[in-house]
């Protein structure tokens, strides 16, 4: 066996807190470029179109963290040995963390003004 | 190198022996692999590579910059004890202060965890040494030289004086313009090099060099700790090397980088820095838990609660500690929603580690705990760690941090949180595997004295030092006028800080005083359950007489007659019939043996490397720029002549009764070392692309330059890229059909191709502006020169993979040369058509 599959199913365990980390850096990056283009002056229906754009973004992560959970809930029948159940729940137990703290870190977008 | 299949006649599983070797008494296969895994002593030591002798010297010298740290701190503390003192003028003072940083946190701290993971993790993982003991080595020596050239500076009255994050523009040439930051930038840039080594070799050796049946699910805390540290190590020390680069190229050759009048900013340099010194925070801390985590269920006398939920709780915290580098920043003028993304975060963080404390309770609760030295160390630890995470939740609020930000109130947090989170563990884990390291135990009245010391000391100086913050005092100035309020607060640290001393040199003395005179230790002496105990004390260099089969966490709680059993040749690779250095390789999740690594004897190239090294470093800081290009030319021959030792020149006969040796297997330790390498490459140059759109979009002053108009040059340099990566890959199918030739002229090809990206790179660029006009050029520079450094180190690749081939190194079984080549030559491409695009297409659709 090369060193592709192991690997990648290592990788795989911490997909939750890897969607956090994009979630993160998405709109971290994206709230500063769009401060600096000045969307921030624009707004759609009454609502600041940077905040709007930031929420979507932080949503889009929710969509990805739900999809991770479906795809562990489908393959975790597939585990049968004691090390692979193991990486299983601990799977499970990150995609919980990420989901949380993606929650925790993205709400503000929702409440505060971008560029201030 | 080894063309014999296996040692013993192994049959797969690695397992078990033939009757015949069985035959050797315990002390008759201690002699024979004795013999095998000999290492020299005296000078000829030097050339060691052993993870016991490596792992040692890695924390002695650490231990020896710990000292040197402390003989700092007391000197800033003798100076602070009184109002208007002044023992010394603030430049010394400036000089005391960033170096006692320096020294504590690059020479002492993350060392001290390399060395004892080194010589650690191969005994507690069941193995006979780590996957690269070269490479270990090669580190030691980056880290010595690295050291010891910091430490010259502050003998010769030169050394850095910005404070240890080395903030610009007090850093840039204009306000230090003498060589005192150069030794900073160079020195820590060195000892860096030695860090990315060491959690390569981490990685590598946790996921594939562990004893048979070590599955992921049964490996000890301590190493999944380490794991997470050196992954953090990965992608934390990467953006430190590029702003040490990119301010050393600022100071040299004035490439503005962090100019603000000509387009550079100085918040670039905090981004860079505080994207490696937040984690960094981590990467000391986790280790220190792994002692905790380790040490608490032999002391409570059952197996950790909830192993699971710890290591998800010690994942968690390796990701989120990287999403708060700007908790340090946040009086620099950041919008309220980013700061809140990154003080969430902060509080976040506390979640998982608070997880380990519960964890920690519940396995005492649960036990029957005993009160011996090292769990002394460890109350020692809860107690301040826990103090320093409340101040640390405290300093993530964004209106208090602004209240508190440079002042002694900062100052005491992070002490609580280093000393708590790894001066404790540590001085709990010295007294712990002490018995295993010299046979010998400490004189356990002594080291309870010294523990008082410390604890009151440490709590003596800084619990006051947060009301000396609060009452306004600022960090780092050399004197203070009475009357303020801060005179008897000062006093009283400086007196703790001296308690504190006095408690580390009695655990010093304890140490020298039981290393030669102390109680003889019984094997196990803590009745411990992990493998390191199944050992004899002190242990020998080849760790395991067989290494044992496992199927549990700990081993040695389920069978109590494993030492001997061991010792008896009765597990994997009794080493009877040994002939070379060798040890179990497994597959990376289940733990089934699948290979088997050979490991190199002493060898002298590790500290020829590092010498060169060294040189190219000592002659940058002399500014002799084409000189030090000849250090450099000289550590890549000796690299070459490192790389050129490996494998074999014949492919192992009938494999059907044993392992292969692991430069046949197809997931062998080399590729595998290389991926994570280049894992940190590719957060560096991630760092670099951050640089280039910062300077780019978000940095004041004057508007970029127009670079670069897409041309002709560009698009065949990306096509030559491409056509490398495609005659590698081509290449290595010739060699599994047994084309030879075919290989050897794909693989001047790629070279070939790879010198025709190199000049095409260089004529993409017909106007280029000096790199000294603008830091949107010296950035861009600063890409095509990241570029241009891969694509030749991939034509040497090339080169030596074909001259490889032509040497009878390379068949259709031995292809790790191949496969190193095709993962370089893979990362280059990409990384230079990011490069192309970013520079010549991006520009185009989104304006400055």
């Amino acid at each position: 066996m090369s060193h592709a599959r192991p690997l990648r199913t290592i990788a795989l365990t911490a997909v939750g807190l890897i969607i956090w980390s994009i979630c993160f850096v998405v709109l971290y990056a994206a709230l500063s470029l769009g401060c600096a283009a000045g969307l921030h002056e624009w707004s759609l229906f009454g609502v600041r179109a940077l905040n709007v754009i930031l929420g979507c973004l932080w949503l889009v992560h929710f969509g990805l963290l739900g999809s991770a959970f479906l795809v562990l809930w489908r393959t975790q029948r597939q585990a049968q040995a004691a090390s692979e159940r193991f990486l299983v729940r601990l799977t499970c137990m990150l995609i919980v963390v990420g989901s949380a703290a993606t929650l925790w870190v993205g709400f503000p977008v929702l409440l505060l003004p971008a560029c201030a | 190198m080894s063309e014999r299949r296996t040692s013993g006649g192994a049959p797969p599983d690695g397992r078990g022996n033939d009757g015949a070797s069985r035959t050797l008494s315990a002390v008759a296969r201690h002699r024979r692999l004795n013999r095998v895994w000999h290492n020299p002593s005296g000078l000829r030591g030097a050339s060691a590579v052993n993870h016991t002798v490596v792992g040692k010297r890695f924390m002695a010298t650490a231990l020896f910059f710990f000292f040197v740290g402390g003989v700092l701190a007391m000197l800033i503390r003798a100076q602070l004890a009184t109002p208007d003192h002044s023992l010394f003028g603030h430049e010394l003072y400036n000089q005391f202060f960033t170096m006692h940083g320096t020294v504590m946190m690059f020479l002492f701290a993350i060392p001290f965890i390399e060395g004892l993971a080194m010589y650690l993790l191969p005994k507690m993982l069941g193995s006979r040494d780590l996957a690269y003991p070269r490479l270990s080595s090669f580190g030691y020596w980056c880290y010595l030289f690295g050291g010891l050239m910091l430490l010259a500076s502050l003998l010769a009255g030169v050394a850095p004086d910005s404070g240890w994050f080395f903030y610009t523009p007090l850093s840039s040439k204009h306000y230090t313009p003498g060589i005192n930051a150069d030794f900073w930038l160079l020195g820590v840039t060195f000892v860096e090099i030695s860090a990315i080594c060491a959690a390569v070799e981490f990685v590598v050796s946790i996921l594939t060099v562990r004893t048979a049946g070590m599955s992921l699910s049964r490996m000890p805390l301590f190493a999944w700790y380490i794991l997470v540290t050196a992954f953090m190590m990965l992608f934390g020390f990467p953006p430190l090397i590029l702003g040490s680069i990119l301010l050393e190229l600022e100071r040299a050759f004035d490439w503005p980088f962090f100019d603000a009048a000509r387009g550079g900013d100085p918040i670039l340099w905090q981004h860079l820095f505080w994207l490696f010194g937040h984690p960094e925070v981590y990467i000391i801390f986790l280790p220190g838990a792994a002692i905790v985590s380790t040490l608490v269920p032999v002391f409570a006398g059952r197996p950790i609660v909830g192993y699971t939920l710890t290591v998800a709780s010690v994942i968690s915290i390796g990701f989120i500690s990287f999403g708060l580098w700007v908790h340090h920043m946040y009086t620099v003028g950041i919008p309220h929603l980013a700061l809140v993304f990154f003080s969430a975060a902060s509080m976040l963080v506390a979640v998982p580690t608070a997880v380990q404390f519960f964890v920690w309770i519940a396995t005492l609760w649960q036990g029957r705990p005993r009160l011996e030295l090292p769990m002394l160390y460890l109350f020692g630890f809860l107690v301040v760690f826990v103090f320093g995470g409340l101040t640390g939740v405290m300093v993530a609020l964004v209106p208090f941090d602004w209240q508190v930000h440079d002042t002694h109130f900062v100052v005491a947090h992070m002490h609580y949180v280093l000393v708590g989170g790894l001066v404790f563990p540590m001085l709990a884990g010295i007294y712990y595997w002490f018995p295993l390291v010299a046979g010998r135990r400490t004189f356990p009245g002594l080291g309870a004295i010294a523990f008082w010391l410390i604890f009151i000391g440490f709590n003596v100086t800084f619990l006051i030092m947060h009301f000396t913050g609060l009452m306004g005092m600022p960090r780092r100035i050399y004197a203070y006028p009475t009357g303020l309020g801060w005179d008897v607060p000062n006093l009283v640290s400086s007196i703790g800080g001296f308690v504190m001393s006095m408690g580390l040199l009695l655990v010093l003395i304890d140490l020298v005083l039981s290393w030669s005179a102390g109680r003889p230790s019984r094997r196990d002496p803590w009745n411990a359950g992990t493998l390191e105990w199944a050992l004899p004390t002190p242990p020998p260099f080849y760790n395991f007489a067989s290494q044992p089969a496992v199927s549990d966490r700990n081993p040695l709680w389920l069978d109590s007659s494993l030492p001997a059993r061991i010792a008896a040749g009765q597990g994997c690779l009794p080493g009877d019939n040994a002939v070379q250095q060798e040890t179990l390789g497994v597959e990376m999740i289940s733990g089934r043996p699948n290979k088997l690594v050979v490991l190199p004897r002493p060898s002298w190239l590790p500290l020829w490397s590092g010498m060169a090294m060294a040189g190219f470093f000592l002659l940058v800081l002399a500014k002799l720029y084409w000189l030090a290009s000849i250090g450099l030319a000289a550590a890549l021959c000796v690299f070459l002549r490192w790389g050129w030792e490996n494998g074999a020149r014949r492919d192992p006969g009938d494999m059907r009764d044993g392992l292969p040796p692991h430069h046949v297997a197809d997931d062998a330790p080399g590729p595998l070392g290389v991926i994570f390498t280049l894992v940190a490459d590719a957060t560096f140059f991630a760092s670099l692309l951050f640089g280039y759109a910062y300077v780019w979009l978000i940095a004041p002053g004057p508007t970029p330059p127009s670079l670069a108009e897409p041309n002709l040059a560009a698009l065949l340099a990306a096509g030559a890229l491409g056509a490398a990566w495609a005659a590698v890959i081509l290449g290595e199918r010739a060699l599994v059909a047994t084309r030879q030739v075919n290989f050897d002229l794909f693989m001047l090809a790629s070279a070939g191709a790879g010198i025709g990206a190199v000049a095409a790179t260089a004529a993409a660029f017909p106007h280029m502006p000096s790199p000294t006009s603008h830091a949107y050029a010296a950035v861009v520079a600063m890409l095509i020169a990241y570029v241009i450094f891969h694509v030749v180190v991939g034509v040497v690749l090339s080169a030596f993979a074909f001259a490889r081939r032509r040497s009878g190194f390379v068949s259709v079984y031995r292809r790790i040369d191949v496969r190193v080549c095709r993962i370089w030559w893979i990362y280059t491409a990409a990384t230079g058509l990011v490069t192309l695009t970013a520079v010549f297409a991006v520009p185009g659709v989104v304006p400055a």
